[in-house]
């Protein structure tokens, strides 16, 4: 068993990570912070604005922060036959390598994501609530049953993570040219679809669920009558997270990951 | 020990690399490794430390199969790359990350290979040249104490006394439980350490023999005119002021090895190499 997995071995994995990146992921973190908090701020004036930067926030600041993050974690590790050499000789068996990994892309990526949206739906009941959170905090845990939106979830969710994957096996193999294709294509589409929805059908954005995230199955009513009736979902929850999602995608991962580092040569 | 049986390998099938390799490399010794760019050098190092598979037979490490990678294989191996480029760690934070993998290394064993090659008091490594950088990756290599050293070109980078101070330390490292393989194209700066010569040429290794044994088999001379009788003569170079020669030791004085000479002449006459060393 101390060949497969050894706890001391695999934490300073982590202590490596923290010491040798740690300044450039807080950095990139900065970064998503920055930009959600600026888009998010834009709540205040304009909550139809909003609602389009949400999708951009979805586009841009997630699906890119998640990719910049992955980027940095394996930039170096990939960069160059040294860098391999070092990651596959050090002394951890591939498995606590994978494992590591695995970790760092799916589980953090997926913690980023879900705070982040977390962090815009808060903002935008808080707002459209005139800046009180108590209602906010006072309403029952909200959830979606699966039905009604798993197709949405499930593409973007997918998507994002099989397009972690992908390019986490990208870098591997020392193509990093097409890392930005793989996110920029989907986002500007999104971002420009929803834009020109926005220009011409404003009035009655704020009314349609079409627009809507799913991320929590729950209605409130606007007290200003400024915007009715808003539709905010959470979508899943943490059952069917790990279920439809968790789950799925870390076999996928480990499927491929794990017998492509088991196999790598220099 | 490191067994090879029937070992091959290739990048194309087409074109293989190295071709029914059959030999032991033995604890106790410094193994020098020499051949031409690209007759697989650094190929034959990257197979003992796992990097590599074979495409045919098998290589056994201290029992292990290196292509496994298990970690208690892997911490009794430390790999010397050509080319470093240490993490932006401070030296505390290095020492922190990566000696705890290896269960014999030595600090106080660390700061004085750091002091002989005077960079003891850098606590940023990462900041310092590349031949800085080299000596302390060489320093920590050492200090992990790993009965398996491969060390590719270590001697590139270094400076005169560097290479001096490299040498004591190594001469000082080596016991009975140890083996270090280095693969140089400076023979001369490693030749007073170096104890069994290994020389890779066109799909084989033509030389697997102590110094000892080389040079009870020939002799290398320096005359200051061309020898009449060429019949145990290997190979005549001719240099400034005379003739380097390597010739049959017919007369059994032993010479000190020019591995220079030698390496050159695998490549020039490796008939004359195979037929001169043949036991």
């Amino acid at each position: 068993m101390n060949d497969i997995f050894n706890l001391k071995r695999f934490l300073n994995l982590f202590r490596q990570l923290y010491y040798e990146k740690g300044k450039s992921l807080l950095l990139g973190f900065g970064l998503l912070v920055l930009i959600s908090s600026f888009i998010m701020s834009t709540a205040i004036f304009e909550p139809e604005t909003y609602f389009v930067f949400r999708w951009a926030i979805l586009g841009i600041v997630v699906f890119g922060g998640v990719h910049l993050f992955i980027y940095i974690l394996f930039k170096q590790t990939f960069k160059d036959d040294e860098k391999l050499a070092s990651l596959l000789t050090i002394p951890n068996s591939n498995f606590e390598k994978w494992f590591f990994q695995s970790i760092c892309v799916v589980i953090i990526s997926f913690i980023i994501l879900l705070l982040t949206f977390k962090g815009l739906e808060i903002t935008l009941f808080y707002v459209l609530e005139n800046y009180s959170i108590d209602k906010y905090l006072s309403l029952p845990e909200p959830y979606l049953p699966i039905e009604h939106y798993k197709d949405k979830v499930l593409v973007f969710l997918g998507f994002t993570y099989l397009s972690c994957i992908y390019y986490m096996i990208d870098l591997s193999q020392g193509i990093i040219n097409k890392r930005i294709k793989i996110w920029i294509y989907p986002t500007i589409f999104i971002a420009f679809n929803y834009l020109l929805k926005y220009l011409f059908f404003k009035d009655t954005l704020a009314k349609s669920s079409w627009f809507q995230y799913p991320f929590t199955d729950f209605f409130f009513k606007n007290e200003s009558e400024k915007h009715e009736d808003y539709l905010v979902t959470t979508g899943l929850s943490f059952v069917e997270i790990g279920a439809y999602i968790l789950l799925p995608i870390l076999l996928l991962s480990l499927a491929i990951y794990y017998f492509k580092l088991k196999e790598k040569e220099v | 020990m490191i067994t090879f049986k029937d070992y091959h390998f290739y990048y194309k099938k087409d074109k293989p690399l190295f071709r029914q390799f059959n030999f032991e490399l033995e604890k106790g010794k410094v193994y020098g490794l020499f051949g031409e760019n690209g007759s697989g050098k650094t190929t034959l190092l990257n197979a003992i430390c796992g990097l590599n598979f074979p495409k045919k037979g098998e290589l056994l490490v201290n029992n292990f199969k290196p292509k496994e990678r298990r970690p208690l294989f892997l911490r009794e191996v430390f790999f010397v790359p050509d080319s470093i480029k240490l993490p932006k760690v401070k030296k505390n934070h290095f020492l922190a990350i990566y000696s705890v993998y290896y269960p014999n290394f030595s600090h106080s064993d660390f700061n004085h290979y750091l002091k002989a090659f005077s960079i003891s008091d850098n606590e940023k490594p990462f900041e310092l040249s590349f031949g800085q950088q080299k000596k302390f990756y060489l320093a920590f290599a050492l200090a992990c104490n790993t009965s398996l050293i491969l060390m590719d070109e270590p001697t590139n980078g270094l400076d005169i006394p560097s290479k001096n101070q490299f040498r004591k330390i190594l001469a000082s490292f080596m016991n009975d439980e140890k083996i270090i393989i280095i693969s140089t194209h400076q023979a001369r700066d490693l030749e007073q350490v170096i104890d069994h010569i290994l020389v890779l040429n066109k799909n084989e290794l033509l030389v697997n023999q102590s110094v000892y044994e080389i040079t009870d088999k020939v002799a290398f001379n320096f005359y200051s005119s061309k020898p009449v009788y060429m019949d145990q003569v290997v190979m005549c170079e001719e240099t400034i002021g005379g003739y380097k020669v390597m010739e049959k030791n017919t007369e059994q004085v032993q010479t000190e090895l020019d591995i220079e000479q030698l390496v050159n002449a695998c490549f020039l006459v490796p008939d004359m190499i195979k037929k001169s060393l043949k036991n």
